[in-house]
Formats: C-alpha cells, structure tokens, sequence
C-alpha cells in the first residue's frame, strides 16, 4: 500500500464501450448501502395506511377520533379534514388539469387498497393499533373489473367527481390513430386477419418497497422527503403544488432505489401523507409501504383488450393495421393515457405500415391503477400485432421469419422516415432478426409438444410524452480541487449504472481515472432540472447530457492547461489524469493542479477565464410532438429487438417451458457490454412473466385474491432459460452524439409475442390472452382433442367463453361513434 | 419483554426486546445492521436470507427470542471491514504525490468469493436482493461445491430478483464455486477479462 | 403482530401443561414458518407462544425394533433431508428435501406441517400415503392416530388444544415395496397444487398383493383411492380422475382432475417399475 508507482503516461485507453465493473456494487455487495427503509432519523416515528378492504364503495364516516386513544398514536388523518387544504393532484401528463387523486378516499372508494385514514405513532406496532381503531363505515357499491364491462350504459360509474375534457362516463380519454386508408389496404389485401387479443396486469414488484421518510423542519419551513421513487422533480413539484408550499421549500433527496420498472414513476399518496404528518408534528415520519398494500395500490402495466387486423399482400407485404383498443388504466388515470399512445404509435416499429387505423377508449375500473411498466404499452401492442403477422403468414402459406425479412424496416438512405412518423436514424433490425432466428435453428423440424416463435419490436430511446411537451435531461459536472470529478444529476439510478456508465463517459472525455469520478446522490436541492429515469433514457439523453458536459470542461481544462503550458489548446491531449502536449506524453500538468489553479490560484488563469471548474448541460431531445393524426416522431432514436423462442408443452400438465431463447439487439454504440446484457436479461423475465405467469386476479367484487408474493407467480431462477444467445448487432445511432441507444425496456416488448408464437407453433393453440398458464395451456389441449380440429384459439374457442368469437360480432370504438365535439381537430376518415 | 442475546458477525448484541421482534428487526434495528432486507415480510423474497448458527434462514420469519444465544451472520460479516486506514499517507503524498484512491478504500480483492463474483460477472443491479443471494448461495456453495448451472438455480428459487433475470447471478455462483474449490481461474473466463478495466 | 407471552418449555409435558394453563389463547410454536405469516398479518393472535425449540427429544429420527420409524415432532426438514433413512423411508427424505426453500427448510418442521393442515403441503399427504401414525400426547396421556384420522379439514385436524404432536411414525420398510410421490406446482417454490402418492406391496406374481393411492392438494384433505392392485397406472389415473371432485366443471377443477390423471399414473406406473410388476 505504501510503495510509489510511477503515474502512466499518455492516452488512457478508451472506457466507453468496455465492461468496466460497476462502481456501485460494492456498498450493495457489503450491506452498506442505504435504502429508504435504512434511514433512520432523530426523533423518527412510523406511519401506517388504513386501506380499503373493498374496492367499491360509499363512504357513510371514517371516525379517527378512537386512534387517538390508542397509546403511542400521536396523530391521526383521514380525508374528510383535508378537503379543501390539501390540492388534488392527478395525472401529470396533463399539466395536474386532472385532480382525480387525494391522499385519502373522501366520498367514494374506488379500488381495494385506497387509502382510507393514516395514523403515526412511536412504534410500527402502535401505528397498526391505531388503524385498527379508526371506525369506518363503507357502503359498498357493484364494482367492475372488467374493462369492456365498464363501457357499457349501465355499468357502475368510477369516477363520479372529474369532468373529463374528452370523456364521459367510464370512459377518462381517447385516442386515435388515422394514417393512410386502412379501408382501401383492407379492399386490396390478400388476406385480411382478425383477432381478439387481451393482455394482463402485471406488477412492477421491485423489490424494495415503496416508501419514505419525511422531514419538516418547523423552524426553516423545509420539507425534507427521502423517498424510494425514479424521479425528484416529479415528486417535488407535484408535493410542493399539493401542498401549496414553495418549491424552493420542498426538498426530495433518493437514496438507494432497488429498482422501480416506470412503478416509482410519480408521486403517491404516502408521500404526501407522511410529508402531512411531518408537518403536523415537527418530528421525522417514516412510511414503509408492506408487500399487500404494495401489489394493492401500487400501479400495474395497463391491461387491454385489442380488436386487432392486419392487411397482407399475396407476397407477404403488410399493407395495413387496424385496432380498437380498450384501455384499462384503473380506478385512477396515473400515466394511463400516454401509454395507449406511445405504446401504438412506437408498437407499429419495426414496419413501415403505409395504413394505419386506432382508436381506443381508455377506461376507469374499480382495480389498482395503472401505469408504466417496463415496456410502456409496446409490448401489449406487440403481442397482438406479431401474433397477427404470423396468422396471416400461416393463412398465405408463407414463412413468418420470410415475411418478417420482407417487411422490416432496411432502408437504402437514413435518416428514413414512417407513415407514422417515426425517424429511423438507424437500425440493423433486419439482421437482429436473422440471427435471431439462426440462433434457435429456426428451419430445423420441431419434435411433437415443441416449437418455435418470432417477434421483432423497436423500443423508443427516450420520449416526448404527448401532453408533456419535454424530454430533457441535465447534468452539472464539477473538476475538484483534487483532481476528482463530482457528477450531479437528477436522474435516479435505480439498476441502471448511472454512477458507471456516466463514469466512463467522463473518464473518456476529461482523461482523468474512473476511480475519481462519483456521482452525487439525487437531491433537487443540488441536481440540474431533469425529467428522471424512465423511457430508457438514461444512456441516451442523460448520457449526451454528461458528454456536452464533459466536453465543455473539456473545454475550460484545456484553456488552462494551454495558458500554463504556453501551447494552443489544440496542441493538447489528456489522459492519465493529466494534460499533455500531443506525442510528449511524459509532459503535462496533472488534472489537480488545473483544477486547484482553477480555485485558489485564479490570479494564474487565463485572462477573462471564469474561476472554478463546474459545467452543466441540459439536453432536449429534437423529437416531435404527437400529431393530430398520431404520427410523429416521439423518440430520438429506436433500439431494435429481434426474439426467437423455442418451448416445449408438457401436454400432460400444460407445462410451457421455454427451453432456448435468443435475443438480437440494437442497442447502437454499447457503453457497458456487461450492463447493457444484464438490462436485456432483465427486461426478458419481465416479458416472461407477463407471457406465461403474472397477472393480478380479481374477484367479482374486486378483491385482489393474489395480492402477495406467495400467490403472485414472480418469475424464478428455475423459470429462465439459459440466455446465452443474447447478442448485440449495433447500428449506431446518428442522432445520440455517442452513437447509443435505449437499453432498458427493449428486452421485454417481444416476448409475450415469441412464446405465443412457439406456442401455437407446438401445440396449434392461439393464445390471445395473457398469460399462458399451465391451466390454459392443458384445458386448451383438450378442448382441442375433445372437438377434432387442428387449431384452436384460447379463449375464444372454448365452450364457455362469452366475448365475442367472430368479427361481425365485434363492438365497435365508443369514441367512434360519439359527439364530435370532442375531437375538435382530428381528421376524421370514417 | 424478554432478553435476548445474539452474537452477530462475532459481536455480542443482547437487547431487552418486545417479544414481537423478528430477528430481522433485531439484525437491522436492534445490531444497527440494514444489510439485511425486507422485501416481503411473507418468507417469499429472499432478501432478508441470513446465517444463524451456519444454517441460513429467511430473518423476517423468525422471532428473535427463537433464536437466542445463537451466532449470527449478515451479508456485513462476510468481508472484512475497511476501517479506514492511515497508511496510505506517505512521504510522497505527503509531500503531494497523489496516491490513487484505490488504497484508501479497498478493493474487490478482500470481498468474500460470492460477492467478488457477483461483482465480476454483473450480478448486482439495484441491489436489493443481492444481500440475501450471496447469503443463500454462500451456504449452498460450501455444501454443494460442485453444482450445475440448474442446481444453482433451484438453489436459490426462493430468492426473487426482479431486475437481473438471474443469468448473471447463476455465472456468478458457477465462479464463485470454481474459486472455493480452488479450481485454477480458466483462460479467459466469462467475465474476467474485463477486470483489467476495473475502476472499483 | 399482536403482543404475546413468550414460554419456552423443557419438556413436553411441561409444555402439555402451559397450554392447558393458558388455555385457548395459547399456540404452540416450532419452526414458526406458517404461525408466523399468520401472526405477522394479524390473522391470528395467540397470547401465549408456546415453544417446542428447547424440549430436547422432540427432534431427531429413530428406528423402532420392528423397523418403524420415529420422526420427532420437531424435526427440520433439513435434518430430514440429511438424514440417511433406509428404503422407502428415504422418501420422506426426498421429499423434505424438495420443498420451500433451503432457510424455510432449516426451520419448518414435520410436525408443524402436519398441524397446520394445509391441503397443499407435501408431509400431510405423504403421511396419509404411506399410512402412517401420529403419536400426540396430552394432559390426559398420550394416545395415537393414523394421518388419514388426524387431519379433518383445510387448517383442521383432530388434535386438541393442549395436546402436543410428538412424532410421525412410518411403519416398517417391509409394509410397502415401494413409494413414489409426485406433485405438480407452477414454480419450484409453490407449494404443489395436486400430489399423488402410490405405496406399493408385491404380491406373489405379476399383481402386487396392495397398492395405496392417495391424491391430495385438490381436496381439503388427502383422498385414498380404492384402486385395484393389478391396475396400470392409466386405469388408476381414470379411477382417480372420475372420483375427486367428479362434479364441478369450472376450469380450475377441471385442470385439477387433468393433474390427479397425470400424477396417479406417473406415481403408479413407476411404482409398479420400481417393485417389477411393470
Ligand atoms: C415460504 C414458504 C414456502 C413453503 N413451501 C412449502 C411447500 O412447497 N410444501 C410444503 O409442504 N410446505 C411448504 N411450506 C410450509 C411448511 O411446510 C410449513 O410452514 C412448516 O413445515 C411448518 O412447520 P413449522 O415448524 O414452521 O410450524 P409452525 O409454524 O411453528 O406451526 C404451524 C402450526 O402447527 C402448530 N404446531 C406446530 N408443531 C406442533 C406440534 N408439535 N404439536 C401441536 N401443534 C403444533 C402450531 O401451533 C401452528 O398452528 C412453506 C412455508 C413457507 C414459509
Ligand atoms: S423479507 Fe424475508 S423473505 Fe422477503
Ligand atoms: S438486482 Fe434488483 S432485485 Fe436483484
């Protein structure tokens, strides 16, 4: 430890682009790092929700008064006192306009799990006490959990309060797509299928729990909110809005996130009830919510129901789409609409469809709300539109994988433009899938009870959310005294790697060891303004943000260095920690010395040079907005996902086991090999789940029957295939500066669709709903030995399904046929 | 009330407890130890995997007052502490000779075989679960220290990570196993190679 | 959790009488592993806990002269699965050894399995499928029980509340030939939604002079089936498919007795291969 080494010389090699080992992992290896329910606080006391029982209901009284007796309560809360003090909050994505959220329910219960009364006490134990005390008194209503049931006239209203700009009844908002003619492709298609298709509502479920502590400081007027959330000024100015206190009050400060997957992506009623507390009391609050309450009022992936068809020429050319998508996204409308959006207009990737027709009703249930979830609406989309790709190809007697070849997107010229408006700056999907396929031998025979599936799917990068007109992320870079680097940023890293990869990029950038580079923690009181970590942004945008950063202290390290040194600054290199001469690498100025000049010696700087070392930047994306057709270009650039899945049934327990898996992706420039593979894996087991096991179940009355890891059927260890054939065929992006793109959620869009695929390929059973239990998957098989036929579809074929089988029977879009005077611009074709 | 007293990493904790405290809570609340997790609560998780008396159990499903007198191990225990050393100052850096952080923080190197595995192989992403992934593979490791890569994964089917799709963390237990056996490092192991770049 | 009095016995005749002193409010605990996912949502709240952890003699595996083996009440299922149990005995090794999870297993025991009744819990059903006999002592003296008697319902059994569940005796090897369980579950962890369990006699010839098939998970608690001695394991399945649950026709049900078909002919059929009657 003691002896010197000499310090090497000259340009370092390169970082971006290798695996380097994380920085993060050895706190989280040794038990030293810190998550929220780690903190602990001088004078802390635990808060503890009341949630509703039932999911529907009127609310007669909540009495909190018999709480109070309870000993160690020190405060109680319930929302008939609030009304009035405290601002509703709603979806943000619509400026707050919708106000249909409330830290408790007031008149009405929407779902099972919404909060009823809080109370805070010394100890954990007394604060349940005291929940148990409070007198409730619910008069309960007809809940409805099905989202088609909730469009009918007569089903029971959810929310009673909000007057909706573009809906009515259950129904929060609409959205259409009209691009080309889907009628005139539909004329001249060769074939023309149709199907049903539902998804599932999955948990995000990450696992550490959802929670905070807050702490108000009564004297300063500072509200202090530790929170295991993906986003500081989300939370922040929604809080200080809430709350109706200054934002330069609110202070929202993230330590270890164990990972979120878009379910952390907004505030919560926790957040602000122990921020209430707080303040009421003067003392440290924590809430911690329990795994229950957690998979009860947590949000969910949106589930939908998709009236999907697709045009095909003779020759396999997909000439149209068409989609009437019921959209459930809950009791509450949290993100809901945006993900009906982005998940049709980014799910039509990788084909440049020429005709293109949606609408969908996005619909209120007396269920958890919905939300974001690894994929963002893409892979629902893709689950019905790549199962239609490989029925039509079946009906025309082509091959899927010579018809997906066919229609992917392989440009002679980039950047290449969409009927719908995506800009393809790049992509080498078409390869993605033929490796794909090549991996899983896609042309060898199939034994009996196996098979093989595709999917291909693109996954925005980043994203221009319809009514939230930003996609920007920032970055403050600060050269310390010593020659270290201290990187602020807003953008929380929850399993991403960002104190990694934005390591490498200014290692990469200012020569200077990564060992010297730390990232701050997130705290709004010190981090640029950004957006967060959602949208598989993180290396694209945030990373270009710490590149223009880095480039300009770049910058400013040179305009020293050169005065020091008496050269131009483009006589200079860096590396090693130090700026040399170009080919004398043995010279130079170490990184220190610049940047303690920089601070106590600014009498040696160069004249008019501006003292200390500290750069920031913001970068907005040049995306568009949504167009009153829906096209347009809402991501910087698309990763490209290439699956090819082989299962096996076990046709005597319906056992679906996926016994080889590849995935090609385009993730362009890779900045961490290692990482980037890791974010693919992952993204793979959520799509697994969502395919063969997650789902919340709900009762007729809307209880939550699965509302625990014991009942909820997270993916395993011995669920998951091996995933050695994961590869990368990158086509840098030309947009991104550093060539990359999103990495996060690109892993998850094509695998409900794959395993669909296989399955169907192995046994002749369609699924079109999610997931594809074993309990489907063997009363499926029998149904189909028990009628004889050759294929058949689960559920629609079954005797005791009662959706509609063909397609006259269809219902048709509510927004369809509604007033007009809700779609003051659209151009409507039909 | 009720005294408990329970060696953990080698340091006698004894508490007068409410007999409701689990020995999770008293690991982290009690010992001051929040390396232990709670992901669940419902013995589903994982993350709360630590050893008592060499035997690992799930801490949020066993009271404290179950377990007293025994020896306890967290993920803290595994690797020695870096108590902040001096030595690291010398002549040279005194006399501002920058000496690399490296030495003042400890490297990978003195991390028990499954955590420097984990650390190798990117078995770590958000963490959560990885405190008690080492515990339950550490365990299974020292009894099974010859495993295939489904042996590993049924190991640990009852620890839940929701982030890594658990191919890296099997790569990992699969080194990690060859390394207490002794097993010579093979040529370009998976993820060795990368070391080279290793920033910590 | 509510709050409660800790008690930590010596002996099982002292904890016979802490249970009789504290009456219904007092629970016995022994691994804690299913007591404790109860106590921690406050779906039950004893006053009193009642601990088997310090009677000595109550854990650990011993060997009747006439061969039966005696299973301590408060056994782990790791210990089980170290255990070097001879024969089919060695079963129940197996099958200690391939349920929950390593720490689960460290802690839960076999007789804790059995008191808590669960219709999907492995032990229970093995038990009734190998016939075995429980042993329970009480304030009244001891007295004994076949499985298939103790267990009454979903979480119900025929133990008194200040009884004591001492052990689980497997009768000797020489009763059966040959034992196979099987169970299917959606994930290793989960606790198997139907198990079939065939203990098998050789008879004289091709035909095995007894086969006991019992079916469990499907029902609130374990079904023996009648089955004919010479049946195949395809005849078997269709007896046992048309006698659990014959009527019900919602899907789940129906997914049941397409598992009950599958198991019973697995566990039979192999069964009949392992003891040559195939
Ligand atoms: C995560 C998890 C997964 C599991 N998976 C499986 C699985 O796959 N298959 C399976 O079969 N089981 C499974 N189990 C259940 C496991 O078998 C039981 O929890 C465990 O064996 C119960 O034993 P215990 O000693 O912990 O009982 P405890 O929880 O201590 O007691 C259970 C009940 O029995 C009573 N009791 C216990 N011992 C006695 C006695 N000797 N006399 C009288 N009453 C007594 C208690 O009062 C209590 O009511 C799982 C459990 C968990 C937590
Ligand atoms: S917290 Fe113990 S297993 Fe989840
Ligand atoms: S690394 Fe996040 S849960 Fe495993």
């Amino acid at each position: 430890m003691t002896e010197t080494q000499a310090r090497p010389t000259g340009v370092a090699p390169r970082l971006v682009g290798t695996s380097v080992p994380r920085k993060e992992d050895l706190a989280l290896l040794t038990g030293t790092a810190r998550f929220v329910d780690d903190l602990r606080l001088p004078g802390m006391v635990h808060a503890r929700i009341l949630r509703s029982e039932v999911a529907h209901a009127r609310v007669r009284s909540i009495d909190t008064a018999p709480a109070l007796e309870v000993p160690g309560v020190l405060d109680a809360l319930a929302g008939a006192e609030l009304v009035g003090k405290v601002k509703p909050w709603g979806d943000l994505m619509q400026d707050l306009l919708v106000g249909d959220h409330f830290p408790f329910a007031t008149d009405k219960v929407l779902y099972q799990g919404q909060e009823l009364a809080a109370v805070v006490a010394e100890t954990k134990y007394q604060a349940w006490d005291g929940c148990e005390a409070v007198r409730v008194d619910l008069d309960e209503l007809p809940a409805v959990v099905d989202p088609e049931e909730a469009l009918a006239p007569d089903a029971p209203l959810v929310q009673e309060q909000i007057v909706y700009e573009f809906g009515e009844g259950n129904v929060f908002d609409r959205y259409k797509v009209r691009i080309g003619d889907f009628g005139a492709a539909e004329a001249g298609a060769a074939v023309v299928v149709r199907q049903r298709f539902a998804t599932n509502k999955q948990a995000g479920a990450a696992l550490d729990p959802h929670g905070c502590v807050a702490d108000y400081d009564s004297f300063t007027g500072v509200l202090t909110l530790y929170s295991s959330t993906q986003s500081i000024y989300m939370v922040r100015d929604v809080l200080a809005d809430v709350l109706q206190i200054p934002r330069t009050k609110v202070r929202v400060v993230v330590p270890d996130v164990g990972a979120g997957f878009g379910s952390k992506a907004q505030i919560f009623g926790h957040e602000v009830i122990a921020s209430l507390f707080s303040m009421r009391l003067g003392r440290p609050v924590k809430l911690v919510l329990s795994r229950g309450e957690i998979f009860r009022s947590g949000t969910t992936r949106n589930a939908q129901v998709r009236y999907a068809e697709l045009a095909m020429a003779a020759d396999g050319e997909i000439t149209g789409y068409r989609d009437y998508v019921v959209h459930n996204t809950g009791a509450m409308s949290v993100w809901g609409n945006q993900v009906v959006h982005i998940g049709t207009n980014v799910g039509m990737l990788p084909y440049p469809i020429p005709n293109i027709h949606v609408d969908s009703d996005i619909v209120h249930t007396t269920t958890a709300p919905g939300g974001p979830l690894r994929g963002f609406g893409i892979p629902q989309a893709i689950w019905a539109k790549e199962q239609l790709v490989d029925m039509a190809a079946r009906e025309l007697g082509l091959d899927p994988l010579a018809v997906r070849e066919r229609n992917v997107i392989d440009p002679d010229e980039f950047p290449f433009r969409t009927p719908m408006g995506h800009v393809i700056d790049s992509t080498s999907i078409k390869q993605c899938l033929q490796a794909s396929a090549e991996a899983v031998d896609w042309s060898a025979p199939r034994a009996p009870y196996e098979g093989k599936g595709l999917a291909v799917s693109m996954k925005y990068t980043s994203c221009r959310h319809p009514s939230l007109d930003t996609d920007l992320s920032a970055v403050r870079l600060r050269l310390e005294t010593d020659g270290t680097v201290t990187i602020y940023s807003s953008d929380v890293s929850h399993g991403q790697s960002h104190a990694t990869m934005l390591a490498q990029i200014v290692a990469d950038g200012i020569g200077v060891g990564i060992e010297k580079v730390s990232l701050a923690p997130p705290d709004s009181m010190t981090a640029p303004f950004g957006l967060g970590t959602y949208a598989s942004r993180g290396a694209a945008v945030l990373g270009t943000a710490c590149r223009l950063a880095t480039e300009r202290l770049r910058d400013k390290i040179l305009a020293i260095a050169a005065h020091v040194l008496e050269v131009g600054p483009e006589d200079l290199d860096t590396g090693h920690d130090r700026v040399f001469v170009k080919g004398l690498p043995d010279s130079g100025i170490y990184l220190e010395i610049i940047a303690a000049t920089a601070a106590y010696r600014t009498h040696q700087l160069p004249p008019g040079f501006e003292p200390t070392l500290e750069t920031v930047a913001t970068y907005d994306t040049p995306t568009e907005r949504e167009g009153s057709d829906g096209s347009g270009n809402l991501s910087v650039t698309y990763s490209g996902a290439a699956h090819a899945a082989h299962v096996r049934v076990d046709p005597d327990t319906g056992r679906v086991t996926v016994v080889d898996y590849a995935m090609v992706h385009d993730t362009g420039t890779v900045i961490n090999p290692l990482v980037v593979e890791g974010q693919h894996h992952g993204g793979f087991a959520m799509g697994l789940g969502m395919a063969l096991s997650e789902d919340y179940v709900y009762d007729a009355q809307g209880r939550q029957l699965n509302a625990s890891f014991k009942d909820y059927l997270a993916v395993t260890a011995p669920d998951v295939p091996e995933l050695t054939k994961t590869a990368e065929i990158p086509a840098p992006s030309t947009m991104i500066p550093g060539g990359q793109k999103g990495a996060g959620e690109s892993g998850t869009g094509p695998v409900p669709a794959a395993i669909g695929n296989a399955v169907f390929d192995a046994t002749g059973v369609r699924f079109t709903v999610l997931p594809i239990t074993p309990q489907r998957m063997l009363v499926a098989l029998r149904e189909k030995e028990r009628q004889g036929v050759e294929t058949l579809r689960y559920p629609d074929d079954m005797p005791d399904f009662t959706g509609p089988r063909r397609h006259a029977d269809w219902p048709s879009p509510v927004s369809a046929g509604a007033d007009l005077d809700f779609d003051f611009d659209w151009e409507d074709d039909d | 009330m009720q005294k408990v007293c329970l060696t953990v990493n080698g340091r006698e904790v004894s508490a007068e407890i409410d007999e409701r405290t689990l020995l999770l809570e008293f690991v982290r609340d009690v010992a001051g130890l929040t390396g232990t997790h709670n992901g669940c609560l419902e013995a589903r998780c994982g993350c709360c995997v630590i050893e008592v008396d060499g035997d690992v159990v799930k801490s949020c499903n066993v009271l404290a007052v179950q377990v007293d007198g025994a020896e306890v191990t967290t993920i803290e225990g595994l690797a020695p502490q870096r108590l902040a050393p001096v030595d690291h100052i010398t002549t040279q850096s005194l006399a501002g000779m920058y000496r690399p952080l490296e030495a003042v923080r400890g490297t990978p190197d003195d991390l028990h075989p499954v955590q420097a595995a984990f650390h190798r192989c990117h078995a770590v992403q958000c963490g959560f679960c990885t405190p008690g992934m080492v515990m339950v593979l550490k365990d299974y490791l020292e009894e099974n220290p010859e495993p295939t890569r489904d042996d590993v994964r049924r190991a640990i089917a009852g620890n839940l990570c929701r982030c890594t799709g658990y191919q890296h963390i099997v790569d990992a237990a699969m080194e990690a196993a060859a390394e207490l056996r002794g097993d010579p490092a093979p040529e370009g192991a998976a993820h060795g190679a990368t070391a080279a770049a290793d920033g910590g | 959790m509510r709050p409660f009095t800790w008690l930590a016995p010596d002996t099982t005749e002292e904890a016979v009488a802490l249970l009789r002193e504290h009456g219904s409010g007092a629970r016995v605990i022994a691994g804690g592993q299913s007591l404790l996912l109860a106590m921690k949502e406050r779906t039950v709240g004893p006053s009193h806990l009642v601990s088997l952890g310090g009677i000595t003699g109550l854990a650990g595996v011993t060997t009747e002269p006439d061969g039966a083996l005696v299973v301590g009440a408060a056994t782990t299922y790791a210990a089980l699965t170290r255990a070097a149990l001879r024969g089919w005995h060695g079963v129940l090794s197996d099958v200690a050894g391939d349920l929950a999870d390593r720490p689960v297993r460290n802690r839960g025991t076999i007789g804790g399995a059995l008191c808590a009744a669960d219709p999907r819990f492995d032990v229970p059903a093995f038990a009734v499928g190998v016939d075995a006999v429980l042993r329970i002592s009480g304030a009244g003296g001891d007295r004994t029980l076949p499985a298939g008697e103790f267990l009454l319902g979903n979480g119900l059994t025929a133990i008194g509340q200040d009884e004591i569940l001492t052990a689980v005796v497997l009768p000797p090897p020489a009763t059966w030939d040959a034992v196979v369980f099987e169970k299917f579950r959606h994930r290793v962890f989960d606790a198997a939604i139907v198990s079939a369990t065939c203990a098998l006699r050789r008879g004289s010839g091709a035909t095995p002079a007894a086969v006991r098939v019992t079916v469990a998970g499907a029902t609130a608690t374990p079904v023996v089936l009648a089955v004919d001695a010479g049946a195949t394991g395809a005849h078997a399945g269709e007896v046992a498919a048309a006698s659990v649950l014959p009527d019900a026709t919602d899907e789940p049900t129906r997914y049941r007795r397409e598992l009950v078909r599958t198991l019973v002919r697995r566990t039979v059929d192999r069964a009949r291969t392992q003891q040559g009657s195939a």
